[in-house]
This record gives structure tokens, C-alpha cells and sequence, in this order.
């Protein structure tokens, strides 16, 4: 990109000006044109003064750190008249005003689901406020804070931005959208006001140097459709002539579905993909009934036994007469709400509103629920005329496109519909799972080679133990899986560097994860998740227990990755540091050790049994914060996320395997010959003798 | 240990100067003549036995480390590591009786060194030191042994890849028997961090748990990841088939002095307060300065209750008695203090002893003289335990 400067003489400024679609920056009225810096004179590109944002519509992120499990929001403004070339952009120019707080942003812009942003730490960006001064601020941690109460230009220079991620070989050439995004983690209670965007095709200031926008506020308050928010509270988007409009409230229902224990026995699991396609590949799972029929005729709402488990995929809810779709992904029902319900909740709330036909209900994943959707918040998507017949309703759809909505996991439970108005209302349930009616759902996608699968909670599947220890995590279920630099194929996510899983026999007979780490690349470490979203209740444990084998000729060590959430909604990351002692029993010496962590969760060359480390051996990443090391386990938190890493550069190829990852409830004693300390060892804990 | 590199010519004036700083070792009128010496003790010793008041000093030459001492019917036993041939890093594990003498200028007088032990040339235990010995009743062969010694040594010259073995005696000035031909606790070096550098399982220090064959063999682990105490039980009563324990790493929290961020408990020796139910050990201060010798500058006293080794639930860990450093040494002199032992009875045991001595190391400077390795030599502190 050509750098100029423009060294500065004064320039009047302050007076607004109301920009076209292409119009040209004032001359700079100086010579010796070099990069942007904080010298530089330059035209204010937008409105200025009271009525700057008078069109802009303010979002009012997350109020509470940690909410909505940590959850990313997102918010996207897509540009005026669809995509535009920014091939020659030097400069992205985004008119923001910190109303509240000072978030730290990550910023850029979206090309076929690509993302081009401030990722490089380092980088220098600019803030022009409407006075004319420019700050100069550095990304950190991928992340821009703007300052509170700033208000003015953002100034991204192109060059220092870079793709984050680039699955589509995007070029540029067709940018649809700005976005921002922040995890609740660490930015939460803060408030922004977003404005127009444009860009500049040269230095600002400089003669020859266009300005083009990109997304006009300045005449008016641009079509809610073009926006996208993906947040805690849906609705945190408003216009300026949303002040004073009631929101619908959510419907007064009591909660119609099974509650507590068992209340998901026989419900389907839909796992999507675990990558993504190049082009649309849409998902669909579809429900039938207990009738062939339903008549949804004088139904009020729609309600489906629900749990986000992994991620917030966008899905489309329909209802379905011989093809004939009755869906939310009806152009008219973008922007209408749709509803949760907590099982213990003794209200619904608002889940999503409807976007781009999709409702992504990220705020609710992790909660047992349902699903409301409001009969008005669709319409007739597509079908023939004599089928758009609510009173045959034959099949409940929901689909997702794995171009964008891959690797997400959801509980769909029962299904039934009310009529009346909320609050007096009757309820009729539709699809009864007090026994196995797997025959009721069926998944497929347009692309057989990538599809998502469907498993069932089994109605008698109480937690599975082993004397005093869970068994929580296992190898059973899992299918052969590998990152390579050829892709990733199988059904349990790795990632960093690269790295395989292979299924295997444990000391039992039982399926037994091998993990391997094949390859260095990325941060050098191999990630494997193994759990992601079963929320697990590892309160009440002293620590964690497993079943493992060193397949290698050495020492090898990993680490067990847990993110604890506790009551609050607050989780943080939890690994081994070195030092920590923790227990081995080997099934084939019979013996049992106290061994200490080097630097991590560690096995012997040739040891076969089981181990378990203690949760106070456990601290939390020096990256995360939220949950204190007292708070670590303590009642009412669950494991939200459990995975392995392996230091790929230190254990390159050296295999070891691992299965039936639970708690433990009880600390074992060392024992010998002639001392015995009064408890009990880990084969009499485990029942194994 | 054996190194056959002949070393510069001794400093004798430096190193009579500094024994004679010694506060804690009262010399006898000739103290330079018998202990020590081109051939101390021997298998038969000869010549004229001289009686040592206080500790033993290293002759001209020579050094002395790594002591192990206890005591028995009015009887103490010192044990320690010292070098054979005037010169050289020829290791033998020495052992002196003593007894008490009242009177000025006297104490504890302490008879000729014999060796005790030599290691085998082109065995594992070519090169070894720091022996540990209790008292008990162990079988070995076919016949019955009134004393156990344990022992750490390597094949390799380098001071790498320590084992730990056993010997056996029916009286502690010998003869001592090796137990097998293979260490009790063998160096791995597959579950070693840079195994061709890693110094392996060395400071062996016996406790006798139950006074009959039940043996709790303490040592310090030494890889790439620091210096870790541990120890294993081992039914020694019939040592041609002796029954051990898995290994315990001894527990590494509480008041433990030391500069690393994990907290280390390396070259440590411990008893067994079997009344108090707990464990005392005198480790070494971690890190070791730069400046050489690469041994330690502090040594400290601690306990623990015999509860917390057998469990990995997190109690008070140790509980920090005294440390020492060379401000507590003669005129301050020392800046070296480490292989410190806790005078205990036969066992291994001080079961309700109010007080402890503890014989530790001293050693000069490279600084100082570049023969400093043979300026090793022991001195003691009392320390009221109650």
C-alpha cells in the first residue's frame, strides 16, 4: 500500500458535512505527503456535532463479566447495497462513539465468512475525534480499546490489519459486512454506538485520496436487517426510534415438559459436522409426531424440548404440510422474537430475535429447556399452494447450513404446541418421549459426505461409576479422528498442532482413546477436546480419575485442560502446573505410586492403570481469570469444557491412551508392607479387586 | 568417586588454617596425623590408633561428606563418603565408632576410619558415597545381619545416573556384604528428564519403620524438573526377596526455604519420631549458587506429621524447625553448607528426643582455593526440637 504523510498545516474543521456514497476528501492543504500519524490534518469524513449518530442505532452489551458462559458477542453491519471491493482500501473508517465502559474490540471486516481484523498485536490504529486530533493506539491480545467516552473515527489502516482466518481465499474483492466482537469475559457493561463506515482509498488528507462509504446513517436509520448482533441479550440493539416502544413481552406459560433427572431420557442429540463446508450444505433434522397430522391451525406457539450443548448454531424451525414449509426462515419473520424457558425457570425470555432466517440462541446454550416460537414469528417459506395447510402439520424441521454452522451439538426433546394466549393457554403435546421414539427423528444434509449424526439419551442411563470414581468421559462412542496438514477428519475436535486420536482396547477390553501428537505447528501444542458443553458435576469429587496406558518407550506427559463454571455463570480455564503430586496404580505391578507431575500429568514408560489427580493440584491458566482456585470445584459448579493438550515438540509421536475420565470421591492411602495408614487404595475405591 | 584426574598440588597451608576455624570439631594435639591419611583406616589398620575429640578432619588431600551418624548402647557410628588415595576422587564409604569422654576438651572421641564399602569396578556401583545405615534383622544368604546400609553409586564418571544398593552387616565397622548385584532402586532412564545428564536417585537415608525388617529407604530423585525427595517401603527381612512398596514422592509444600518456583527438598536425610508420629529431615537449600562449589548455602530442619506422606490431600506439609547458613558458622566463614544428617538412635528413630545434632558439610571456595573439594569437612549444630 503506498504510505503517505500529511505534515500538517492547520485545516478548519468542524463544519458537517453530509457525505454521498463517493465523494472526495478536502485537499489537504499541504505539502510533503507522508503516512498517517498523529500530525496529520485531515477532513473529519463524517457528520459531526449533537446529531452525529442521530440514526445510529447503540448496542448494550453484556452486563455481567463471564455471561452467557463467556459467550464472544458479535455484531455486524453490513454494507450498504451488498458487497464491495476493498481491493484498494487503505484505510477502513468506522464512526464509533464508547457511550459506556472501554471494551477491549476485536475489528474487521467479513468476506464469505472470513475474517480480516486487528489480530496482529502490535499494530498501530488511529482515533480521529471530531475535533480533529489523532490518537494513536496499539492491538493487544487482538483486541482495540478506543478509550471511555470516546467519540469520533476509528481509523484502521488495511496493513495492519490481517485474516484472522481465511477458509475461502477471500481477497477482499467482496466484503459484506464491518463487524466487532468481545468475550464476556472480559468485557461486559459497556455500551456502543455505531455510526457510518466508509473507507479511504489512499492517505486521508491526501489530494488525490477518495472516501467511499460503505454504511449510510447520515439520512436515516438504515434497515434493522442490516445489522446482526449475536449477544447475551438479543435485543441489545436500538434504534434511535426504538426509545419508547414496548418490546412484546415473553409469554407467561408454565413450563410442559419433564423436569430434574431423566428429564432428557430418550431425547435426540444432534451433532453437526465437525467442519465446515466450502459451499452450502444444508443440515436437516426432522420430527415427526405421535399423529401423521397435526393441526396447528389455532396454535399460539410452537414449543420443542431444547439444549444448546455446543455452540450457537443458527437453526431454521419449521413446520412442515407435504413440503409446504411454515418456517422462520420466512423472509417476513426475520426480526421477530423467539423464547426460552429454563426448565426451572418460572418465566421464558426472550431467546433471539429471528435473523436471516435463523434463530441463534447462544444466550440459552447449556440450559435445559424449551423452545417457544411464536406461530406469528413464522410464516410460508416455500410449497405448493394447497399444502400451506396448518391443519396437517406432518413433520417439525430444523435445518443449518454447514457452510457456516458446523461442530455444534443440540438436545431436541420433546415436542408439543399451545393455544390461547399466554397465560391462558392449553398445552397438547405432540411427540411423547417417555419411551424410545428414535424412529420419530431422522437427519440428512445435501452433502452425504459431511453430515451430522443423531444419538439418544437412554432412558435408563444413570451416571456410570466405578466404585467411588464417575465415568464421565469415554472412549466409547468415539471414531478414529485426525488433524493433519491434509485436514481433520473424525468426531472428536483436535486442533493446534497436529495430532490423531485412534480408538483402542484399555486394560478391560473397552474402547480407549489413543492420542498421538504427529505434528508441530501453531502454538506447539496438540489440543484434543473431549467434552464440550455436558456441563459434568465434578463438585463434589477430590479430584480426577482415569484409566490410562503410556503406549510409548519414555516418560510422557499432558495436560488435562478443564474450564470450571461455577453457580454465578463465571469459568475459567483450570490445567497442571509442575510439582503436584498425584496417584498412579499400575494393574500389571499391582503397585501404587505417588508421583509428581513433570511438568504435567504424567505416566511412566510402561504403566497401565488407572490415575488420579487431586483437584488441588489444578491452578487456574495464567490466561484466564473469573474463578478463583477456591471457587475451583466448589458447589454448584460443572465442568464446561474438558480437553488433553500434549506439548507436540516435546512428545512427538509417543502415544498414550486414556478412557473413562471421571471424579473421584475419595483419596486413596499409601500402604506397604508394614504401614498401613487406615484408608483404602485405589483398586479397593475402584472395586477392582 | 574414582576420577583418576590428579589434581594441582594441594593447598596444605589453606587447609590447616581452616580446620583449625572449626568451632564445632575439638582437635587433638595432632589432629592431621591418622584420619584421613594416604590410606585412612583400611582394611587392616595398622600403626597407632590416635583418639579424634569431636568430629573426624580430613587429611591432607582428602575430604569427608555425605555423613550418616547414630547411636547405639553409649556408642555413636559416623558413617560418611570419603576419598582413598590422597588426591583423587577414589569414593569409599568410611565408618569411625566412638564414645563419650567427660572432661575439658573432650566429647565424643572417635577411633580410626575404616572402609566400610568400595565400590565395584565395571559394576553399577563403580563410583558411590552417601551410605545410610540402621539397625535391624535382616537375612541375606542364608545368614542373619544386624545392619542394613544403603548406598547410592554409578557407573558413569560423571556424577550422572545414581542407583541406590544395598549392603548388609552384622556390626556397623563391618564386614559389609552387597546386597545382589543390582541396585534396590535402579536409575530409569526412560522416566528421567534429559536422561544422559540426569543425576538419578542419590542421598539414600534409612529409617528402620517398624525396629525389625520394615525398612522406609528415603532418597532424592534428581532429573531436568529439580531435585524431589521420595521414598519407598521395603520388607528387608529377607533380603534375597525383599518386598517393596510403589514409590511416594515425599510431599513438597509448607515451609519449605528454598528460591525455585517449584519447591524442591534436595540431598535431605530424615528420621522417625515414631511417639510424635511424625518425620524430621535436614535437607539442602535450593537453588545451588553459581559460583562453585555447586553446593548448597543453607541447610534446614524440618517436620512433618507422618500423615501427610501417605496422602495427597493438602495438610499443614512441613513445618520449617531452623535454617543455617554461614552466619552460623565459625566467624562466619563458610558459605557452603549442605549433606547435613540428624544424629539419630540405631534405627533411625529420635523417638520424643527433645534436642537433635546435626552434622553437616562445609566446604571453601573455588575462590578460595582451587583444591576446595578437598576442604570438605563436617561440623555440627544442637537445636532444641521441643
Amino acid at each position: 500500500m503506498t504510505k503517505t504523510r500529511t505534515k500538517a498545516l492547520a485545516l478548519l474543521l468542524g463544519i458537517g458535512f453530509t457525505m454521498s456514497a463517493v465523494c472526495a476528501a478536502l485537499p489537504a492543504s499541504a505539502v510533503n505527503v507522508d503516512a498517517l500519524d498523529t500530525s496529520t490534518q485531515m477532513t473529519y469524513p463524517f457528520e459531526q456535532g449533537e446529531d452525529a449518530f442521530r440514526y445510529a442505532p447503540t448496542f448494550t452489551m453484556a452486563a455481567e463479566a463471564g455471561a452467557g458462559n463467556n459467550k464472544w458477542e458479535y455484531v455486524e453491519v453490513k454494507f450498504d447495497g451488498g458487497a464491495k471491493d476493498l481491493r484498494a482500501a487503505e484505510y477502513l473508517a468506522v464512526q464509533i462513539r464508547v457511550d459506556q465502559g472501554d471494551p477491549g474490540l476485536t475489528l474487521g471486516l467479513i468476506e464469505n465468512g472470513d475474517r480480516y481484523n486487528n489480530s496482529v498485536g502490535g499494530n498501530a490504529f488511529y482515533f480521529l475525534s471530531e475535533d480533529g486530533t489523532i490518537r494513536e493506539m496499539s492491538c493487544l491480545y487482538s483486541a482495540i480499546n478506543l478509550g471511555a467516552g470516546a467519540c469520533g473515527t476509528l481509523l484502521m489502516p488495511m496493513d495492519s490489519m490481517g485474516w484472522q482466518w481465511n477458509n475461502n481465499s477471500s481477497d477482499l474483492s467482496a466484503v459484506t459486512a464491518f463487524y466487532y466482537t468481545t468475550s464476556t469475559q472480559f468485557n461486559y457493561g459497556y455500551v456502543l454506538t455505531i455510526g457510518s463506515i466508509g473507507y479511504y482509498d489512499g492517505e486521508p488528507g491526501a489530494a488525490d485520496t477518495q472516501f467511499v462509504t460503505l454504511a449510510d446513517c447520515s439520512e436515516g436509520e438504515r434497515s434493522k436487517d442490516l445489522y446482526y448482533v449475536d449477544a447475551v441479550d438479543p435485543d441489545c440493539m436500538k434504534m434511535p426510534s426504538d426509545a419508547g416502544i414496548v418490546e412484546p413481552e415473553a409469554p407467561s406459560i408454565a413450563y410442559p415438559f419433564r423436569q430434574g433427572e431423566g428429564a432428557d431420557a430418550w431425547a435426540a442429540v444432534w451433532q453437526g459436522p465437525v467442519n465446515g463446508d466450502s459451499a452450502a450444505n444444508w443440515q436437516t433434522l426432522t420430527v415427526k409426531f405421535e399423529e401423521a397430522a397435526v393441526d396447528f391451525s389455532e396454535a399460539s406457539y410452537l414449543i420443542i424440548q431444547y439444549q444448546g450443548q455446543v455452540g450457537a448454531p443458527g437453526i431454521t424451525f419449521g413446520l412442515e404440510n407435504k413440503g409446504a414449509r411454515y418456517s422462520v426462515g420466512a423472509p417476513e419473520a426475520d426480526g421477530k422474537p423467539v423464547y426460552f424457558m429454563g426448565e426451572t425457570d418460572e418465566t421464558s425470555r426472550k431467546a433471539a430475535n429471528i435473523a436471516n432466517g435463523a434463530v441463534t440462541a447462544g444466550s440459552v446454550t447449556g440450559i435445559m429447556g424449551a423452545m417457544i416460537i411464536p406461530m406469528d414469528s413464522m410464516a410460508w417459506q416455500f410449497g405448493e399452494e394447497e399444502n400451506r395447510d396448518l391443519s396437517a402439520v406432518d413433520t417439525l424441521v430444523l435445518t443449518t447450513n454447514s457452510q457456516y454452522n458446523y461442530n455444534f451439538r443440540i438436545l431436541i426433546g420433546e415436542v408439543g404446541l399451545y393455544t390461547g394466549e399466554a397465560g391462558n393457554c392449553t398445552f397438547t403435546k405432540l411427540l411423547d418421549l417417555s419411551s424410545d421414539r428414535s424412529e420419530k427423528f431422522a437427519v440428512t444434509s445435501d452433502l452425504e459426505a459431511n453430515r451430522g449424526t443423531l444419538s439418544f439419551v437412554e432412558a435408563d442411563a444413570v451416571r456410570e461409576t466405578m466404585g467411588d470414581a464417575t465415568v464421565d468421559i469415554k472412549g466409547e462412542g468415539k471414531t478414529n479422528s485426525s488433524f493433519s496438514e491434509s485436514g481433520s477428519t473424525g468426531n472428536v475436535v483436535i486442533n493446534g498442532s497436529y495430532g490423531s486420536l485412534e480408538v483402542v482396547e484399555d486394560s478391560y477390553g473397552e474402547d480407549a482413546l489413543q492420542l498421538t501428537a504427529t505434528g508441530i505447528t501453531g502454538d506447539g501444542f496438540t489440543a484434543f477436546t473431549l467434552s464440550e458443553g455436558e456441563n459434568i458435576d465434578w463438585a463434589n469429587g477430590k479430584g480426577v480419575s482415569f484409566w490410562a496406558r503410556n503406549d510409548s518407550d519414555a516418560e510422557v506427559s499432558f495436560n488435562l485442560e478443564v474450564d470450571c463454571r461455577i453457580a454465578s455463570g463465571v469459568s475459567s480455564r483450570f490445567n497442571i502446573l509442575q510439582g503436584s503430586r498425584y496417584w498412579l496404580y499400575d494393574v500389571n505391578t499391582g503397585k501404587t505410586t505417588i508421583y509428581m507431575s513433570r511438568p504435567t500429568a504424567t505416566l511412566p514408560a510402561g504403566f497401565e492403570g488407572w490415575v488420579r489427580i487431586p483437584f488441588s493440584a489444578f491452578e487456574r491458566a495464567s490466561w484466564s481469570s473469573g474463578v478463583s482456585k477456591e471457587e475451583f470445584m466448589s458447589e454448584g459448579s460443572v465442568v464446561s469444557y474438558f480437553g488433553i493438550t500434549i506439548s507436540a515438540a516435546s512428545y512427538l509421536n509417543q502415544s498414550f491412551s486414556i478412557n473413562n475420565i471421571g471424579a473421584y470421591s475419595t483419596t486413596p492411602q499409601f500402604s506397604s508392607s508394614f504401614v498401613d495408614a487406615g484408608g483404602k487404595t485405589i483398586p479397593e475405591l475402584l472395586g477392582l479387586n | 568417586m574414582k576420577k583418576k584426574n590428579l589434581l594441582a598440588i594441594f593447598c596444605a597451608l589453606t587447609m590447616s588454617a581452616a580446620i583449625g576455624m572449626m568451632a564445632a570439631c575439638v582437635p587433638s594435639d595432632d589432629p592431621g596425623n591418622t584420619p584421613g591419611g594416604d590410606t585412612p583406616g583400611g582394611d587392616t589398620p595398622g600403626g597407632d590408633p590416635q583418639t579424634v575429640y569431636g568430629l573426624p578432619v580430613a587429611e591432607s588431600g582428602h575430604y569427608i561428606n555425605n555423613s550418616d551418624a547414630f547411636e547405639e548402647d553409649g556408642t555413636r557410628w559416623l558413617f560418611y563418603t570419603t576419598n582413598e588415595t590422597s588426591g583423587e576422587e577414589d569414593n569409599v564409604i568410611a565408618v569411625r565408632k566412638a564414645s563419650f569422654e567427660e572432661g575439658a576438651d573432650k566429647g565424643w572421641a572417635y577411633g580410626e576410619e575404616t572402609v566400610a564399602l568400595r565400590g565395584t569396578e565395571g559394576g553399577w556401583d563403580e563410583y558411590l558415597g552417601s551410605a545410610s545405615v540402621v539397625k535391624g534383622s535382616f537375612e541375606y544368604g542364608g545368614a542373619e545381619y544386624g545392619y542394613l546400609m544403603a548406598y547410592c553409586a554409578t557407573p558413569q564418571a560423571n556424577e550422572t545416573q545414581f542407583s541406590i544398593g544395598l549392603a548388609v552387616a552384622q556390626s556397623p565397622d563391618g564386614a559389609w556384604t552387597k546386597v545382589g548385584t543390582q541396585p534396590v532402586v535402579a536409575f530409569d532412564a526412560a522416566n528421567a528428564g534429559s536422561a544422559q545428564t540426569a543425576v538419578g536417585n542419590y542421598a539414600p537415608s534409612l529409617v528402620n519403620y517398624d525396629k525389625e525388617g520394615g525398612v522406609r529407604l528415603f532418597y532424592t530423585f534428581a532429573d531436568s524438573y529439580g531435585h524431589f525427595a521420595k521414598f519407598v517401603d521395603i520388607e528387608a527381612s529377607d533380603l534375597d526377596a525383599p518386598v517393596l512398596s510403589g514409590e511416594a514422592v515425599v510431599p513438597n509444600h509448607g515451609e519449605i526455604e528454598g528460591g525455585d518456583a517449584v519447591a524442591m527438598f534436595p540431598n535431605a536425610d530424615f528420621v522417625y519420631d515414631a511417639s510424635g508420629k511424625q518425620f524430621y529431615a535436614v535437607k539442602d537449600y535450593s537453588p545451588t549458587p553459581s559460583q562453585a562449589p555447586a553446593f548448597a548455602r543453607r541447610i534446614q530442619l524440618l517436620s512433618i506429621a507422618e500423615g501427610e506422606l501417605y496422602t495427597t490431600d493438602l495438610g499443614e506439609g512441613w513445618k520449617g524447625i531452623r535454617t543455617w547458613d554461614n552466619t552460623d558458622t565459625p566467624d562466619g566463614m563458610y558459605e557452603r553448607l549442605y549433606g547435613a544428617c540428624i544424629v539419630s538412635d540405631a534405627y533411625g528413630h529420635i523417638d520424643g528426643a527433645a534436642d537433635a545434632e546435626i552434622v553437616y558439610n562445609i566446604c571453601m571456595l573455588e575462590a578460595d582455593t582451587d583444591d576446595y573439594l578437598f576442604t570438605q569437612n563436617l561440623m555440627s549444630f544442637e537445636i532444641a526440637l521441643s
